[in-house]
């Protein structure tokens, strides 16, 4: 229900706002990018296995923002925690729910208005479908987010939006037929990342997020992964203006079973 | 009556009870005590089961009566018994036992038949049946039991069926008997011999027994005068040639003082004819040799033996209840009993004969004495030495067989062995020939037996004599004959040797190692052409000493090279034992991972290098098995330890890259045998 219900806000949005387009005064010429900003990002994703069907999922980023002279790490902007519980329909789809509470940091720390730290939490779900080929792998996901965001100002109040992020990734090992441990990948991102809510009159387009970047599979339990974003999305105040970022990533990947001992023995081959 | 019998037994239990009348009571009360015995016995037919003897069951039908809950067979018997089961092909046998018993004893006429029938031709209709034609044997007995004896005459007469009818007389006897003992007429013929005698009321053979052999060219009758049981005449006449048996030894002539027994005509009393018969002569001088005589005894033997046991036996199984029903017809002879010291010398002269035979038995068919008795001056010559002993040995054997027989005691010793035996003939020295020359060696033979020995001391003396003597000749020329059997042996294990040496040189020598192979091809090639090379600069006993030892080990370094064959196979199933599947969440792919890595990696990194370096550190003999088997071993030990909760065992191989920590740490005694 929920998700039918956010589906049909979405849809509603989306013709509100092209209609607002249609008729609006003085409609700019073109779309207006304003100068990509620089951010680094880097994460650990946790999937740790607690029963045959339930993994705890776990996210944890830290982001710094860029400032003149010192790009891509300017200050930590944010830290960045999601959290959820994953169940494991089938090998190639899966389904996860949970919170985030995401740590904004001001620039300017508690200077004037600024508020050194805000949180923002939110609601998070999402369904991830595998598609399986010889060489490579392709990935769906649909995550829907809830959450109550607000500036790093004093007076600032919580505004509460709605996410509708579809994703489509792949990852294509490059030095072995398969994804295996020691393989190398290249994987392809991009999402796309809708939003609706009170506040949003001309942003329905939060954010495009193009990431191709490269990984590395250790070992089953570890992998890491190295890229860049760019992202480009409609600014709060003037739709027609699109912010854009550099966003270097370094990510690591962890996966661990905490099963029993016992559970994690396999079955006993008979081919002696 | 039956009705009437039991009507009256109904009384007798109480259910009618006459009343008032005391004289009718009594005269009913005679009356039923008189009827009582009837009904104890009343007739009855059993029908059924029924094992006639030990061997031999089937059915039966025969009337009874009963007694304190016992069988009493009384009236009318018949026997049946059918196969065709056990018999080849279509073969069907029956055999039917009919006659009558009087108070559970035999009691009147009774027969025995048996047929075996094998159908003839094909199935015709007669009237409303489908018959069959056939060929086979009929045997039957016939005669007549009085309270349990067979007495009067009877007869036993085997006949030839073909198309379904008698064709022709196989067999017949015809005998009298008087309380179960032959007497009386006795006729016999089967198809080649005939017999015609008598028996004395007690038994005994009696007058003239004329014994027809017709189955050769020429008629041979022989002529045996009895009296009394006693033997006193044998004459065979051959065509228009009489021939007188000479017998030696078997007195014919009873005296006072003299032991003589009546026996029955069994294999003793053959044998005592057989031992004393010497041969035939007729009275001018013509001589029939023994072995003819005894030809004849044979088929004599043969012809009378089924005349008598037919009334008893077919082809061996009893006919009657009881295996000898009967009395066997008797002879008389005269007895010359042993002594207690004779019965022990006898006893342990045979023993003492038996073992010297086998001496020089053993010696002469010895293969090493038949290699080597030309190149062998030693063998060479107690090849003759024993040669002769064997000579003698047949000659002595003539009499030791007979004191090895119980006939023999029915024999006058004294009168018979000069007539058999003629001494014993040892040379003063052999001669044999060696190197194409003649050589004569003096030897120390016992002192010759003379053919008139009177006592049975002597010969056991002579025995004893030789046997002693042969122990000497033992104890010289049995340790050479050994060395020849131990170098061929030797021989073998030599070959034997010299295959494994090859084998081992080609296998650490050719491309098909694999790398464990090749580690320790070369010390083990250099090992086992030093080991080799030191052998053969043995002594042939103390190559003797260590072969067996060599040969051991060069099998099991070839046992060596087939442990490190499965190193690769072991490790690979090792890896995939260790390697489970694993489900990634993050790229949705299944992937394989070792498990118990420290434990997998000992394996793989650690310790089946250091099997290995042990090895080539020091290969001895005595250690090649056991550090053999320490692959297999390591190689079952993580297989077991892939099952178990090791988390213990790797936190502590977190700490340890020491081998021998490790093996001892998985629970494995290291072995160095």
């Amino acid at each position: 229900m929920m998700i039918y219900y956010f589906i049909r806000r979405l849809g509603f949005f989306l013709l509100l706002h092209l209609s607002v387009f249609s008729v609006a005064q003085d409609p700019p010429e073109e779309s207006v990018f304003s100068d990509p900003s620089t951010e680094f990002w880097a994460g650990s994703y946790m999937n740790f296995r607690v029963s045959d069907k339930f993994f705890w999922a776990g996210e944890f980023h830290l982001r710094s923002n860029g400032i003149e002279g010192r790009p891509f790490v300017g200050y930590m902007s944010k830290i960045y925690n999601r959290h959820g519980i994953k169940y494991m329909f089938s090998k190639y789809f899966n389904a996860t729910a949970g919170g985030v509470l995401r740590l904004n940091f001001s620039r300017y720390g508690n200077e004037g208005d600024n508020k050194a730290l805000v949180l923002e939490p939110r609601f998070w779900h999402e369904y991830v479908f595998a598609n399986s080929f010889d060489r490579f792998m392709i990935y769906h996901r649909l995550r829907f987010e809830h959450r109550w965001t607000k500036p790093n100002k004093d007076d600032a109040e919580y505004r509460f939006r709605n996410r509708y992020r579809y994703m489509i990734t792949a990852k294509i090992p490059l030095n072995k037929k398969k994804l295996v441990p020691g393989a190398y990948y290249f994987s392809p991102f991009i999402e796309l990342i809708m939003q609706s809510g009170k506040s949003v009159i001309a942003n329905p387009l939060e954010d495009l997020r193009i990431y191709p970047h490269f990984g590395y599979i250790i070992n089953p339990q570890y992998s890491v992964s190295l890229g860049i974003l760019y992202t480009t999305g409609q600014s709060n105040a003037l739709g027609y203006t699109y912010r854009q970022r550099w966003i270097p990533r370094a990510n690591v990947y962890i996966n661990l079973d905490f099963r029993k001992q016992s559970m994690k023995i396999p079955e006993i081959n008979l081919r002696d | 009556m039956k009705r009437l019998m039991y009507y009256f037994c109904s009384v007798k239990r109480g259910i009618f009870i006459p009343e008032n009348v005391v004289s009718v009571s009594l005269l009913l009360a005679i009356t039923l005590i008189s009827l009582i015995p009837a009904c104890l016995y009343a007739q009855n037919t059993y029908s059924g089961k029924y094992q006639w003897n030990e061997g031999l069951s089937g059915k039966a039908v025969y009337n009874y009566v009963l007694s304190e809950d016992e069988k009493i067979k009384n009236g009318s018997f018949l026997f049946t018994r059918e196969e065709n089961d056990s018999l080849d092909g279509d073969a069907f046998a029956r055999i039917t036992i009919n006659g009558e018993y009087l108070q559970n004893t035999k009691n009147g006429q009774w027969g025995y038949e048996y047929k075996l029938l094998f159908p003839e031709g094909g199935p015709y209709i007669d009237k409303l049946h489908i018959l069959r034609n056939t060929q086979g044997i009929r045997y039957g007995v016939n005669g007549f039991f009085e309270k349990g004896a067979a007495t009067g005459e009877w007869s036993a007469l085997e006949t030839k069926i073909e198309n379904s009818r008698v064709t022709d007389t196989l067999f017949y006897s015809f005998v009298s008997f008087t309380k179960n003992r032959f007497s009386g007429e006795v006729i016999s013929q089967n198809n080649l011999n005939q017999v015609k005698g008598s028996l004395t009321q007690k038994g005994l053979f009696e007058g003239e027994w004329i014994i027809v052999h017709s189955d050769s060219t020429v008629p041979v009758v022989e002529y045996l005068s009895y009296k009394e049981g006693i033997l006193f005449g044998h004459e065979i006449k051959i065509g228009n040639q009489s021939y007188t048996v000479m017998y030696s030894g078997m007195d014919h002539d009873p005296q006072e003082n003299e032991l003589w027994e009546e026996i029955p005509l069994n294999n003793d009393y053959w044998n005592v004819l057989y031992f004393s018969s010497l041969y035939g002569k007729t009275d001018s001088g013509d001589m029939l040799p023994s072995t003819e005589v005894n030809d004849l005894l044979d088929k004599s033997h043969d012809l009378l033996n089924r005349t008598f046991s037919s009334f008893s036996a077919h082809e061996g199984k009893a006919i009657w209840e009881s295996e000898s029903p009967f009395e066997d017809p008797r002879v008389k002879l005269r007895k010359y009993p042993y002594s207690d010291t004779e019965e022990k010398m006898i006893g342990e002269m045979i023993k003492s004969f038996s073992t010297i035979e086998n001496v020089v038995h053993t010696f002469l068919s010895h293969p090493q004495v038949e290699v080597n008795k030309n190149s062998d001056r030693e063998i060479a010559l107690y090849h003759q030495v024993y040669s002769v002993y064997s000579e003698a040995f047949n000659k002595l054997n003539k009499i030791v067989s007979l004191y090895n027989n119980p006939a023999f005691e029915y024999i006058n010793r004294q009168d018979l062995i000069p007539e058999i035996f003629s001494g014993t003939e040892y040379p003063d020295s052999v001669s044999y020939i060696f190197h194409d020359s003649i050589h004569r060696v003096k030897i120390d033979f016992p002192e010759n037996l003379p053919a008139n020995i009177s006592t049975l001391e002597e010969l056991f003396g002579h025995i004893k004599k030789l046997q002693l003597q042969l122990i000497r000749h033992q104890e010289y020329i049995q340790p050479i004959v050994d060395k020849y059997e131990l170098k061929t042996a030797l021989s073998d294990q030599e070959s034997e040797l010299i295959e494994k040496r090859d084998t081992l040189i080609y296998l650490y020598e050719n491309s098909a190692m694999n790398d464990y192979h090749r580690k320790l091809a070369d010390q083990i090639s250099g090992f086992v052409k030093k080991e080799f090379d030191a052998y053969t600069n043995l002594t042939v006993t103390e190559r003797l000493e260590v072969i067996a030892n060599i040969n051991q080990c060069f099998g099991e370094l070839i046992e060596l090279y087939s442990s490190l064959s499965k190193v690769p196979s072991q490790r690979e199933r090792i890896k995939e034992i260790y390697t489970r599947t694993v489900w990634n969440p993050y790229t949705f792919t299944d992937m394989k991972e070792i498990v118990k890595e420290r434990i997998y990696d000992a394996y793989t990194d650690i310790l089946i290098d250091f099997l290995l370096t042990d090895i080539s550190n020091s290969i001895a003999c005595d250690k090649i098995k056991g550090k053999s088997d320490n692959f297999t071993l390591l190689f079952e030990k993580m297989k077991e330890l892939r099952l178990e909760d090791t988390r213990e065992l790797e936190k502590k191989l977190k700490k340890t890259s020491d081998p021998r920590e490790i093996l001892e740490l998985m629970g494995l005694k290291f072995m160095k045998r």
